[in-house]
């Protein structure tokens, strides 16, 4: 069938010049990659279902295989002065993040998300979520920058920086991959790559969920309320 | 039945193959389409915008990206590693869809003067390797309705 049809059809359709013997032979490749294709967007819609599909008692984030404790750092924030992690979090409900403020793509919309989902909750419940950013570009992140850049989103999101090494065994100890400088473009810029998620610590300072770039406004607005009443999410 | 079914899907499949062989050789003429050109707000003075790139002919490259809103628009793509970078362009293969989302590639427009509210609108101009440069008109989206549709 695949034969007669490219024997017919071929001639016809290539105007611009005689088809290429590769043409011929890269049928079999292109069907087999569309039928690949075809099992990938199956897999992926069962994957997303399964983070999505969020009927009663389901999560929208990832439930993370072991529990994680807040990292145990000092590092300073965007008013100068020393945030110990674990001290200052004590008792509260805290979603932390890695980023940048020079990121146009991944941070903004993580930030975006999630502060219009606590201006839906409203102050009552908002008030009891610390949301903390950590730079992976201190040397571009200077706290007036962080500062500015966060108060876009929630003048209340806290924006933490340190010394490239105290960031890097802060990723460590939330268990997320060390952020990489990418190469600089001829006028000096560049990209970080950085763990995307958001972990959410709760009032114990334990983390039992992650929540993935793209999660929604819904997907915090319906489960935000049940982590910050203290269901353990399995 | 189920087979029959399956019989037409994957006749559907080999054609469309087919097709996607014969009418894109290597010397044959890219036929370019933009469509779902949208932004994120303004952040600082940084934007990014996303767009699905459609390509029926020859395959092309986008090599320059512009737009009177912004003083500078450059390419992010992954690289192998899966690291964001600053590409030199990108590729638009022939027969090809290259859909540019949030949380993969993107064009970050730098040096954003106006504010870019929801419900704007701006130019931005694609310039290609072999392709005529196409004017497209992009779509300012409040941030967070962009973060749904970043994973497939």
């Amino acid at each position: 069938m695949l034969e007669s049809m490219s024997a017919t059809d071929a001639p016809e359709r290539s105007e611009s010049g005689p088809p290429s013997p590769e043409s011929e032979s890269s049928v079999v490749p292109v069907v087999v990659g569309l039928v690949v294709a075809g099992l990938v967007v199956v897999a992926l819609g069962m994957l997303v279902a399964g983070s999505r599909g969020a009927g009663p008692g389901e999560w929208a984030g990832t439930i993370l295989g072991s529990e994680q404790r807040i990292p145990d750092a000092v590092l300073t924030d965007t008013a100068g002065r020393p945030f110990d992690l674990r001290a200052e979090t004590a008792g509260q409900t805290t979603i932390m993040m890695f980023g940048f403020t020079n990121c146009a793509d991944v941070c903004p919309i993580n930030l975006a998300s999630l502060s219009a989902a606590l201006d839906e909750l409203g102050d009552s419940r908002a008030s009891g979520v610390r949301v903390i950013l950590v730079t992976v570009d201190p040397e571009r992140d200077t706290a007036e920058v962080m500062r500015r850049y966060l108060d876009r989103f929630d003048v209340d999101f806290v924006g933490l920086s340190g010394t490239p090494e105290q960031i890097a065994a802060v990723q460590e100890a939330a268990n997320v991959p060390e952020a990489q400088r990418g190469e600089s473009d001829p006028d000096g810029g560049y990209q970080v790559g950085h763990a995307s998620q958001l972990i959410v610590y709760q009032t114990d300072g334990l983390a039992r969920i992650a929540y993935p770039f793209g999660t929604r406004q819904a997907d915090w607005t319906r489960d935000l309320p049940r982590l910050l009443d203290g269901e353990i999410p399995a | 039945m189920a087979l029959g079914l399956l019989g037409v899907v994957g006749l559907v499949l080999a054609a469309a193959a087919l097709w996607t062989v014969v009418s894109n050789g290597p010397g044959a003429a890219p036929e370019i389409r933009v469509d779902r050109a949208r932004s994120g707000e303004r952040v600082g003075t940084t934007a990014a915008v996303y767009l699905d790139v459609s390509n029926e002919g020859g395959g092309d490259r986008i090599v320059r990206v512009t737009s009177p809103a912004a003083s500078r628009a450059l390419v992010h793509g992954t690289d192998d590693a899966g690291m964001m970078q600053t590409s030199e362009g990108l590729d638009v293969p022939g027969g090809s869809t290259v859909r540019l989302v949030p949380g993969g590639e993107h064009v970050m427009l730098e040096g954003v003067g106006s504010r870019l509210e929801p419900g704007d609108v701006f130019p931005v101009r694609i310039e290609f390797e072999r392709h005529a440069p196409l004017d497209v008109e992009v779509r300012v989206v409040a941030l967070e309705d962009l973060a749904g549709e970043g994973t497939p």
